[in-house]
């Protein structure tokens, strides 16, 4: 379960100072699909920056099962998105130096894991053919496909994604949500930030943010 | 995908294969999407356009022509949908708000052209609203041709039209969008449009900007006519970088303006330095001599032929650079003056009235008498008396003067030596006769000056009747070819130093510059893809580049060339006022320095711009390779997987470069340091710095333990004669202390006047002395041969000559020496008396014992091999010292010569031994001495130890600061480049960090493995220096071995064919590589690599400095540049995108 406590986050100070969020209270259980809606500069990236432990709170905390992850040091946040938290970015966000295989393990070389079950999540994904490829061999979709894997080659609890479809187009988007449907259905949390309302109303459940505020 | 794959998928798909759609689908289908989006304006309604583009392109595929034509079919159907839809919209809303969407839609983000990502948002929007404000069918045009690079019959196709139409459509596109910039530059000044002016704008100098503008002018106008009008658009985008990214061009002119600014002040130091040297010739001598042999025919042709040789020869007497001494002395004693033989006249009784020689009113071409005006260079006299010429000689100070002045004009020696004439004095009135004595004396000083050397010659022929070819030695003076053998010998290797040094800084100021450019092109790829996009050549970008850097360069050169010459400018105040240096500038226009020292202007701007286009060719050369990837059958492990992702290739080898190069310049300039200060021993190793001064340096004395400030240097006469001596005239110390010098010293001595006396016998005297002492039998026969019969004579007599250099000192000195006599007992009038000297060692030494019985000699030699003249005395040893470490200084400078083993007595016993070969005396003293206590006819010069001192560090400053201001800023540069380097690559790499952290890995591991990157970095310098020179060292090893081999090759044949002369041929032969060997060595000028034993203390230093410094601030620097990344993984991954 992640739960959040009058989470506030503010950018900058004096009068340049932007509140981003406001005093947001929320709590996802374990196996919701969530998807967090709201206009551009509305905060939800935000939101999901600071669930996923990339940012850190000006006030209030953020707690996955009890644990609060807002007095985390690099370390021991590091540790926690590894082990914890996927990511799935608009941009892929894949390493270009290394193939597709090697961004996907990654993490779980991080975690020090002996095995893994990248072989099942790579036909899962219908990239097994894909993988020895460097990011600018891949096109868009496969690219989001190879993001998804290396998100989920540590089997976290609970995935991440920000505009997942944003920069695919309307067939490879349509995959991409089948695929987080799926994990979900596996028993993920998936958490989901767009500005797509067809997008978000695949999901169970809709947040809506506005202006720093769940609506 | 290739137009011919193109081809055959079009041809496919008309046959009805599904697939062969898929994948023009996939292939077309963003491209479709944005160039329906650049019209339409709506994501939604783009979308839906896209769909029913590539549906309509399903359901007809059989009217496609041809597979070629299928780009063009395929977006003439996107044009057609987005055509209708417009119009559509135009049915059911007015035109106001149709125009009113087409704007909203041209500022809804994200547009998402392909190259639309210019780092300069300024620029992107501006370009963006040039291009959107195009009427669709323009914009359309426009889109495909440049942006989807598809051709014009295709474009034609596509809008259904035919290829004239499009290509007017390009046309007018182009021609509005140059209006629109045009309009655009208009706001914001023409005139502004270069970056000299974004740097002007920080200056208030009004001038500066007035200047820069004109420039700017020039440059649009000029742009224009190159580049068809498009100048100017490219001079805005050029004016805006520049003025926005101010920090990006003062870390491109750094490096320029800072190689710029030493290199000119290093050039004008050599250039002070060499003035100074020049002046230095001048006035140590009084004048520039010029010896040489009959045989040098270059010179002898140069004198008979070159009638344009500058300046003054003087031929008689002395002349000083602006210190002409007249008087040579003073005339008081009375048996002198009486003695005087005249001619007719008298003795002058009262100023203006003079008495000269006969033979020098001959010279003088004076036909005159007794009584009559005669006009010379000190003034206009009346002469009253005429020295007969046959019979001068009796006075004793005629004597003495005779022989400096028969000594400074050998040709005259030359010409009348078998005849009476010897010296040509004259006597008149001391100008201040109350305060001195009575009469001075004088050697016709600038008797006459010649106006080049045809002259010279000609007067010797028809004044002097002359008739030999040209004398073998006569004094002349060239200043321009003096001071050119004084460039070959002294200074060209200065020069080549500097200049090494000089590239050195210029590659790695390159490097530098390198680094920057990289930063500056990726920063502005972005605008300049979107020029190519619209239209812009690659001439014009290349005219614009051209224009930009060499006017950078203009700048840089003349901001460099003004601080350079301002900084040397500082120095040379510093040297005129607070060191009271003589006022002789670099900036001096002496063509003798101007024309043997390299143009410091000259040289700093070509320097400087070498840099600035080496770093911009490179940088656009590292642009363009692309390191492939490789394909690895197996996924990398962790470590291999972030090295993979963090691997700077270009940045790596810059910084390694930079590294290696200054340590390499640190080390060389370190060598040039030693070997312009000192050498080292060929056996021990042991560096012995050069003495710079006459004190000190020896650690046998230190001015500053007694507190003496001043002190005279006295030259003595330079020719003379004592008892049977007679002292080679062709060298140049050979002076001696007479009967009068001696009784002054020793009254000096006695009354305590004199605090420190002694005399140095001259090195350069004794250099038979380790043949007849220690010389082998082949030696020994060698020198007997050489001998006259008198040298024989002593040969044979078997005696043991000692050649120890004797000093002489005062009695309280002596006095001084009893708590360290380790044998005998010191008697000071057994050594007054001669019958004794005092062995003096500085070493634990045995070398005499006490009353032993020596003979003290001294030797003249005609050929240089044998004996010819000596004068031997007997004494004994009375007494050893041993002067241990904690003697005082002073007193082992008043009582010790520089040997390690030297003979001691007073100045009585010095005359009675007849030592007589004391090259110079030093006599110090708080107090000036009287005329009489110093040996007569000698110059005296009064010193301080703080002029000394200030000589010396204005030595030893131009000698290395030139050298240390390059060594500094090569590494500054060097560092700069570096450092630049590491913020880079962490800067560069920001995404590749945000996205690793953003998976799990912690900051600490990636900043550890960063550090770990970097640090190997200096280790590779390091290693490549040690490497590099170890091999130069090998080199020269060898090379060293050779020269040893030569040398045991030598002596085996020597033994074997005895007497030693027999195998001059050999000699020769060695003699001959051992010149070339030294040539070759004072080329690299780094002797001392050769030595093994020592090379690993002296080079490491160095090297482990730069390499401690590198790591430290490695360390520092990449923690530091790691603290952008915290806490904040979102902004700064946002941030890498962006440099993606």
């Amino acid at each position: 379960m992640i739960k959040t406590e009058n989470l506030t986050r503010t950018y900058g100070k004096g009068e340049g100072k932007v509140v981003a969020l406001k005093g947001v209270d929320l709590t996802i259980n374990d196996g919701e699909m969530v998807a967090i809606i709201g206009k551009s500069g509305s905060g939800k990236s935000t939101l999901l920056n600071l669930i996923g432990g990339l940012d850190a709170p000006t006030e209030g905390k953020i707690f996955y099962n009890d644990t609060e992850i807002g007095r985390m040091n690099d370390t021991e946040l590091s540790k926690f998105r590894l082990n914890n938290v996927g990511f799935v970015f608009q941009f892929f966000d894949l390493i270009p130096e290394l193939t597709a295989e090697e961004n996907i393990l990654l993490p779980s070389k991080l975690a020090k894991k002996k095995e893994n079950n990248a072989d099942s999540i790579y036909s899962a994904l219908d990239i097994s053919d894909r993988i020895k490829h460097y990011p600018a061999e891949l096109s868009g979709g496969q690219q989001q496909r190879a993001a998804i894997a290396r998100a989920m080659i540590n089997s976290p609890d609970v995935l991440l994604c920000d505009e997942p479809t944003g920069n695919l187009d309307k067939r490879s988007g349509e995959e991409v949500m089948a695929l987080l449907k799926t994990l979900n259905e596996k028993g993920k949390t998936v958490i989901i930030v767009t500005h797509d309302a067809d997008i978000a109303e695949q999901c169970k459940r809709i947040i809506e943010i506005s202006d720093g505020h769940i609506v | 995908m290739e137009r011919a794959d193109i081809k055959a998928l079009a041809e496919s798909f008309g046959k009805g294969d599904k697939a062969a759609f898929e994948k023009l689908y996939q292939e077309f289908h963003e491209k479709v999407y944005f160039f329906i989006i650049r019209i339409v304006d709506s994501p939604d309604t783009a979308e839906d356009l896209t769909s029913e583009t590539f549906t309509t392109a399903f359901e007809h595929i059989s009217q496609l022509k041809s597979g070629e034509s299928f780009v063009g079919w395929l977006y003439s159907i996107a044009y057609s949908k987005c055509a209708k839809h417009l119009k559509e919209l135009s049915r059911n809303i007015s035109n106001d708000d149709l125009e009113y969407l087409l704007e909203a839609g041209r500022l809804n983000e994200p547009i998402l052209l392909p190259d639309d990502y210019a780092e300069n948002e300024e620029t992107k929007e501006q370009l963006k609203s040039i291009i959107d404000s195009l009427s669709p069918d323009m914009r359309a045009a426009v889109i495909m041709y440049y942006y989807d690079e598809m051709t014009i019959p295709e474009v034609a196709e596509a809008l259904e039209t035919n290829e004239n139409n499009v290509s007017q459509k390009l046309y007018k596109a182009r021609k509005r969008i140059k209006e629109k910039v045009e309009k655009l530059i208009g706001k914001d000044g023409l005139f502004a449009a270069v970056p000299m002016s974004a740097v002007l704008e920080n200056l208030s100098d009004g001038v500066w900007i007035a200047a820069g503008t004109a420039l700017a002018v020039g440059l649009t106008t000029g742009l224009n006519k190159a580049s068809g009008g498009i100048g100017d658009v490219l001079l805005y985008i050029t004016r805006k970088y520049w003025s926005k990214h101010k920090k990006s061009l003062a870390a491109l002119l750094f490096s320029g303006v800072l190689l710029c600014a030493v290199v000119c002040c290093a050039f004008l130091l050599q250039r002070a330095e060499f003035s100074r040297f020049l002046d230095e010739c001048y006035d140590a001598t009084g004048y520039y001599s010029f010896m040489w042999l009959s045989d040098d025919t270059e010179i002898l042709d140069a004198m008979r032929t070159d009638k344009t040789i500058e300046g003054t020869i003087n031929v008689l007497g002395k002349t000083g650079k602006g210190a002409i001494q007249y008087e040579y002395g003073y005339l008081d004693d009375p048996y002198s003056l009486a003695h005087i033989p005249f001619e007719s006249g008298r003795l002058p009784e009262k100023e203006g009235e003079i008495a000269i020689d006969r033979h020098a009113l001959d010279k003088l071409g004076f036909f005159g008498s007794v009584g009559d005006e005669i006009t010379l260079d000190t003034g206009t006299y009346t002469l009253v008396g005429i020295i007969d010429k046959d019979n001068y000689g009796h006075s004793r100070a005629f004597s003495r003067a005779a022989d400096e002045w028969v000594d400074d004009t050998n040709i005259y020696k030359q010409s009348y030596d078998n005849g009476d004439v010897k010296y040509i004095p004259m006597i008149y009135v001391s100008p201040d006769s109350s305060q001195t004595p009575l009469y001075s004396y004088t050697m016709l000083d600038n008797i006459r000056e010649f106006q080049n050397a045809d002259e010279v010659y000609r007067y010797f022929v028809d004044k002097l009747g002359y008739t030999g070819d040209m004398s073998p030695s006569l004094t002349w003076k060239n200043k321009s070819l003096d001071a050119e053998r004084s460039y070959k010998d002294e200074f060209a290797g200065k020069t080549r130093s500097t200049t090494i040094l000089c590239i050195i800084a210029t590659l790695i100021s390159s490097l530098s510059v390198i680094a920057v450019m990289r930063n500056i092109f990726s920063e502005r790829e972005g605008s300049l893809t979107m020029l190519r996009k619209v239209g812009m050549s690659k001439r014009s970008m290349r005219v614009m580049f051209a224009a930009e850097y060499l006017i950078l360069a203009a700048f840089q050169s003349a901001l460099g060339l003004g601080i350079g010459a301002s900084v040397y400018f500082g120095i040379y105040q510093f040297q005129v006022s607070v060191l009271e240096e003589l006022p002789l500038s670099g900036f001096t226009t002496d063509t003798l320095v101007t024309e043997n020292i390299a143009s410091p202007y000259l040289y700093a701007a070509i320097f400087s711009l070498a840099v600035l286009l080496s770093g911009y060719l490179f940088a656009a050369m590292l642009s363009h390779i692309r390191m492939p990837h490789r394909r690895n059958r197996k996924a990398a492990g962790l470590s291999r997987c972030i090295a993979r992702a963090f691997a700077n290739r270009s940045v790596t080898v810059i910084q390694t470069l930079a590294l290696t190069l200054i340590c390499f310049g640190t080390v060389f300039g370190y060598m040039l340091y030693y070997t312009t200060t000192g050498s080292f021993d060929n056996e021990t190793g042991k560096f012995i710095p050069y003495v710079t001064t006459k004190f000190g340096d020896n650690g046998m004395f230190d001015f500053e333990e007694d507190g003496v400030e001043e002190y005279y240097i006295a030259y003595p006469a330079q020719n003379t004669e004592l008892d049977n001596l007679r002292l080679s005239p062709q060298t140049e110390s050979t002076c001696g202390i007479d009967d009068t010098t001696a009784d002054g010293l020793d009254e000096a001595i006695t009354t305590g006047r004199l605090t420190h006396t002694f005399l140095q016998y001259d090195e350069r005297q004794n250099g038979l002395l380790y043949g007849i002492t220690f010389g082998d039998d082949d030696m020994r026969k060698f020198i007997y041969d050489s001998s006259s019969d008198e040298g024989k004579a002593f040969i044979d007599s078997g005696k043991y000559f000692y050649g120890y250099k004797t000093a002489v000192a005062n009695k309280a000195a002596i006095e001084q020496l009893e708590p360290y006599v380790i044998s005998g007992k010191i008697d000071i009038d057994k050594l007054a008396s001669g019958e004794q000297m005092i062995a003096v060692l500085t070493e634990d030494m045995e070398v005499f014992s006490s009353g032993e019985k020596i003979t003290l000699g001294s030797l003249y030699t005609d050929n240089g091999f044998g004996i010819d003249k000596l004068t031997t005395h007997d004494t004994e040893i009375g007494a050893v010292v041993r002067l241990n470490k904690d003697a005082p200084n002073i007193l082992k400078y008043a009582v010790t010569t520089s040997d390690r083993c030297s003979l001691l007595t007073t100045a009585q016993g010095a005359k009675a031994l007849g030592i007589g070969n004391a090259s110079y005396t030093e006599i110090f003293s708080r107090n000036a001495l009287p005329a009489n206590a110093l040996p007569l006819g000698t110059g005296m010069e009064k010193t301080s130890y703080s002029i000394e001192k200030h000589k010396l560090f204005l030595q030893n400053a131009s000698q290395i600061g030139s050298m240390a201001l390059l060594v500094t800023v090569m590494s500054l540069l060097g560092f700069a480049a570096y450092f630049n380097g590491i913020g880079m690559k962490i800067r560069l790499k920001e995404y590749q960090i945000s996205v690793m952290r953003a998976v799990g890995t912690p900051l600490k591991k990636l900043r550890r493995r960063l550090m770990l990157d970097s640090i190997r970095i200096p280790v590779a310098a390091a290693a490549f220096t040690f490497g590099g020179i170890k091999l130069m060292q090998r080199i020269m090893k060898s090379a060293y071995n050779d020269r040893q081999a030569l040398w045991q090759e030598s002596r085996d044949m020597a033994d074997k064919y005895s007497p030693y002369f027999q195998v001059e041929s050999m000699f020769n032969e060695f003699m001959q590589k051992m010149n070339e060997y030294n040539e070759r060595m004072s080329k690299i000028g780094v002797d001392y690599l050769l030595r093994n034993q020592m090379w690993f203390i002296r080079f490491v230093l160095p090297l482990m400095i730069v390499f401690g410094v590198m790591c430290v601030v490695t360390i520092l620097l990449t923690r530091r540049s790691f603290k952008m990344f915290t806490p904040d993984i979102a902004s700064s991954l946002s941030k890498g995108r962006k440099r993606q």
